[in-house]
């Protein structure tokens, strides 16, 4: 609770820091402004042009909000299935030496595979409903929220528990203050990397074997050579996704990543 | 006064097996035909050079390893340890690592909050310090919070593992000098590794 | 299609040839086409995909017609979309065959071209395991397959059952593949009985199925309703929808003596691929390794009389209601306007 607290009263000062990053932003939009002015708006549209058109999907009602909607529900429908059973199973997997060695080269194999190799079988099990889109980014997830699980549980060092056993810890205070945090820490990074990964992944699904979706929407937009409408629809999703890591994630992590680095030079405090 | 506690008879020390974290198998033998007994308020010493096995036999006396051959009595009421790193909890402010061993018993948050904070200005910790995480102070105060989690339990036994060897001279004496009081405050008996 | 019918369009499509020629020429200022006038270039590409209306431009290539205007002339294929454009935009391509919609999609995206004809009058079949069917109205209750969702069959399709009163979702289901040789498939499988294609698909498609080993496994699949003749019953207009032809880019939209020499050269390679539809069909194999001789052959048969060379000015009327229609219910596959009067060459 007191970290809810924290993130909650840490968005002002947050928000205000964030002007370096805005300014950086801005500074790619001048970019991509320089080249559509050198290239045409047939190769790479201005702007402005693909901003006009993403405001007036978003303002008439239209296309934007249930697109969106429907391509953010697959994609934490999928993601929140990577995150329980991977969590859930690297830490187990973690715990038991036979399992982790035995589950390594799984987790190699699943990470190196690329997400398209499983989407051919999805279509085939699945059809173009919400299924294939939703399997695919659950297997784009899962491996690698299963080797931070793994990772978390593996690296728990002796010294705490000696601790646990010298300050004679209950159990359940050996779960709650020792062994989960440390698999947590491990955790969230990954579950960070699964969040982007999502993303990424449902799109290229949708779009290849969705009729509905940003995904879809992007193969419609490709096939009439509709460039301001495509890179609307990207930017539509790079918009999500910076507003989800910089809005709700980066405060959780540079709380976390507090206690883990020291954040900012040691304290030599009064009382020498 | 509690009764003394010893080890007798042919011992040998060696990692037991079942623990999983350990790469050494095999017997290696580590300590033989070692006693010792250790009487309330009293300090005792282990001094040896590096790879004697003190460390071994500290860890045998905490119950941190399980004897091979021989017995370990240890009749104090409450046992502390200090290791060689503070090991504080990263995730958790100082003064709720202090109050861990408190909590672990069951006392009160209250109440353990305000023993952690009395003890931890006895050890010279301030309240901007016990706001912080460990990885916040320096290697002095992570020492100083480590020793203060020990002592907030009242032990009978300290175990101290070379705690402040990382510790410049003057920040030692000064926590010997609070080992000290602490002593004649309480009876402690002290149990200690040091290279000097 | 009954033999009366095909003997007048036969008769109307040689005048038709001969009237787009002159009207064409005339058009562009010249009452003869000189050969020598023409500026002489060292290189022509041809461009088109695998449907009807590349055929003429291979035979152009493979009987050296325009030989006195470049030193070499060459065809070369688009697969998709994105190729179109990159060969719409860089100066890959002189001369290319589009779906009309597509070029008028293109001209109002600014890529400066011209449409110079509408070759294909008629390209969209319905393939089914029902032998009876005759009109859209006979698929009630039933599901029907649809490569390309959102694309010109699709909203023709769709647009045509609507003008009848049937209500697609409910009276028709439509069932959504990624491209036509898996509809085919699932015809093929049992896993469908209705789909809908266009040529050359249709043929190569029915072609497969009565063939070796496939007609072991395949059900017995007929060529079915014939949209042209839905889109001039429904609309009370003649039964050919515009569907391709030949637009010229950039490097020779504004070489009037060029492009009449081209639609000349058109012209006669068009008659050709309609005389002899089985060497067609082997040059179109040799071209294009997917396609099969039969299949073209096959498709070219059933084509006769809907493949007539127009040229835009001509075709503009039927052009114009034809991305009308599109506009009104999917905007975006032309390029969200009508094209202006210049796109017409």
């Amino acid at each position: 609770m007191t970290l809810l607290r924290r993130w909650l009263a840490g968005i002002p000062g947050y928000l205000w820091s964030g002007w370096g990053a805005v300014a950086s932003l801005f500074l790619m939009v001048a970019l991509w402004e320089e080249l559509a002015a050198v290239y045409g708006p047939l190769v790479l549209p201005a702007p402005l042009d693909a901003a006009h058109t993403l405001l007036g999907w978003a303002r008439r009602g239209g296309e934007l909000w249930p697109t969106l909607e429907i391509t953010g529900r697959r994609a934490f429908l999928g993601l929140g299935l990577a995150v329980g059973a991977g969590s859930l199973l690297g830490v187990v997997a973690g715990v038991s030496m036979t399992a982790s060695m035995m589950a390594r080269p799984w987790g190699t194999v699943l990470l190196g595979t690329p997400p398209i190799a499983w989407l051919v079988l999805a279509m085939l099990w699945f059809g173009t409903g919400d299924g294939t889109p939703v399997f695919t980014v659950f297997i784009a997830c899962f491996p690698i929220v299963f080797v931070g699980g793994m990772q978390g549980a593996r690296t728990l060092e002796r010294h705490w528990r000696d601790l646990a056993t010298v300050f004679e810890l209950p159990w359940y205070m050996r779960v709650l203050d020792v062994y989960l945090p440390h698999v947590i820490s491990y955790l969230f990074p990954a579950w960070i990397v699964a969040l982007g990964s999502s993303w990424k992944v449902v799109v290229m699904a949708e779009l290849l074997a969705s009729d509905t979706g940003v995904g879809a929407q992007l193969a419609t937009t490709r096939a009439q050579l509709d460039m301001a409408g495509t890179l609307a629809w990207i930017a539509a999703i790079v918009l999500v996704l910076l507003a989800l890591e910089y809005l709700l994630l980066e405060p959780i992590k540079r709380e976390i990543e507090r206690w883990r680095e020291g954040g900012g030079a040691a304290v030599e405090g009064g009382g020498r | 006064m509690g009764p003394p506690w010893k080890e007798a008879g042919d011992e040998r020390a060696t990692p037991a097996s079942g623990e999983p974290a350990l790469a050494r198998l095999g017997p290696r033998e580590v300590l033989q035909d070692v006693s010792l007994q250790l009487q309330a308020g009293n300090t005792l010493a282990l001094v040896g050079p590096s790879g004697s096995g003190k460390s071994t036999l500290l860890h045998l006396c905490g119950g941190l390893l399980a004897v091979r051959d021989g017995e370990v009595e240890n009749g104090f009421a409450r046992t502390a340890m200090l290791f060689q790193q503070p090991s504080l909890l990263p995730w958790k402010t100082v003064i709720d690592n202090i109050a861990l061993g408190l909590k672990a018993r069951g006392v009160a948050k209250a109440g353990r909050m305000a023993r952690a904070r009395s003890m931890a200005l006895a050890v010279g910790l301030d309240e901007l310090a016990l706001a912080q995480f460990p990885s916040q102070l320096s290697g002095g105060m992570q020492s100083r919070a480590a020793l203060a989690r020990a002592l907030v339990l009242e032990p009978d036994l300290l175990l101290l593992d070379e705690p402040f060897s990382a510790l410049d001279i003057g920040l030692r004496e000064q926590m010997h000098r609070l080992l000290l009081a602490e002593q004649e405050r309480r009876q402690l008996a002290v149990l200690m590794i040091t290279t000097i | 299609m009954n033999v009366d019918h095909l003997a007048g369009v036969a008769s109307r499509r040689q005048w038709l040839v001969g009237a787009a020629a002159v009207a064409g020429l005339g058009a562009m200022g010249f009452t003869q086409a000189h050969a020598s006038d023409a500026v002489r270039r060292p290189k022509l590409t041809l461009a088109g995909p695998f449907a009807l209306v590349s055929y003429p431009l291979m035979r152009i290539v493979d009987s050296g017609a325009l030989s006195d205007v470049a030193d070499q002339v060459e065809f070369t294929t688009w697969k998709s979309p994105d190729q179109l454009r990159a060969m719409a935009i860089g100066q890959s391509a002189d001369f290319i065959a589009v779906p009309s919609n597509v070029g008028a999609n293109l001209y109002n995206r600014g890529v400066p071209l011209k449409l110079l004809d509408i070759s294909t009058w008629a390209l969209l079949w319905m393939v089914s395991r029902d032998k009876g069917l005759r009109t859209l109205a006979d698929f009630r209750g039933r599901e029907v397959v649809m490569p390309f969702r959102g694309d010109m069959p699709d909203i023709l399709f769709q647009l045509l059952a609507e003008k009848q009163g049937i209500k697609v979702g409910t009276d028709i289901k439509l069932r959504y593949v990624a491209s036509p040789i898996d509809a085919m498939q699932l015809l093929i499988t049992r896993r469908a009985d209705h789909a809908l294609l266009a040529e050359p698909a249709v043929s190569m498609g029915l072609r497969k199925s009565q063939s070796f080993p496939v007609k072991v496994i395949a059900p017995d699949l007929y060529r079915s309703v014939d949209l042209q003749q839905e889109w001039g019953r429904v609309f009370q207009r003649a039964p050919r929808i515009p569907q391709a032809g030949v637009a010229a880019l950039k490097s020779v939209h504004t070489d009037a003596k060029l492009l009449a020499r081209f639609e000349q050269e058109h012209a006669k390679a068009l008659l050709w691929c309609q005389a002899h539809p089985e060497e067609c069909g082997q040059m179109a194999a040799r071209h294009v390794s997917m396609l099969t001789p039969e299949g073209v052959a096959d498709a070219l048969a059933a084509t006769r009389s809907t493949m007539t060379l127009v040229s835009a000015a001509q075709a503009r009327p039927d052009l114009e209601f034809f991305y009308q229609q599109l506009l009104d219910r999917q905007p975006g596959l032309v390029g969200g306007k009508l094209p202006a009067g210049d796109y017409y060459g």
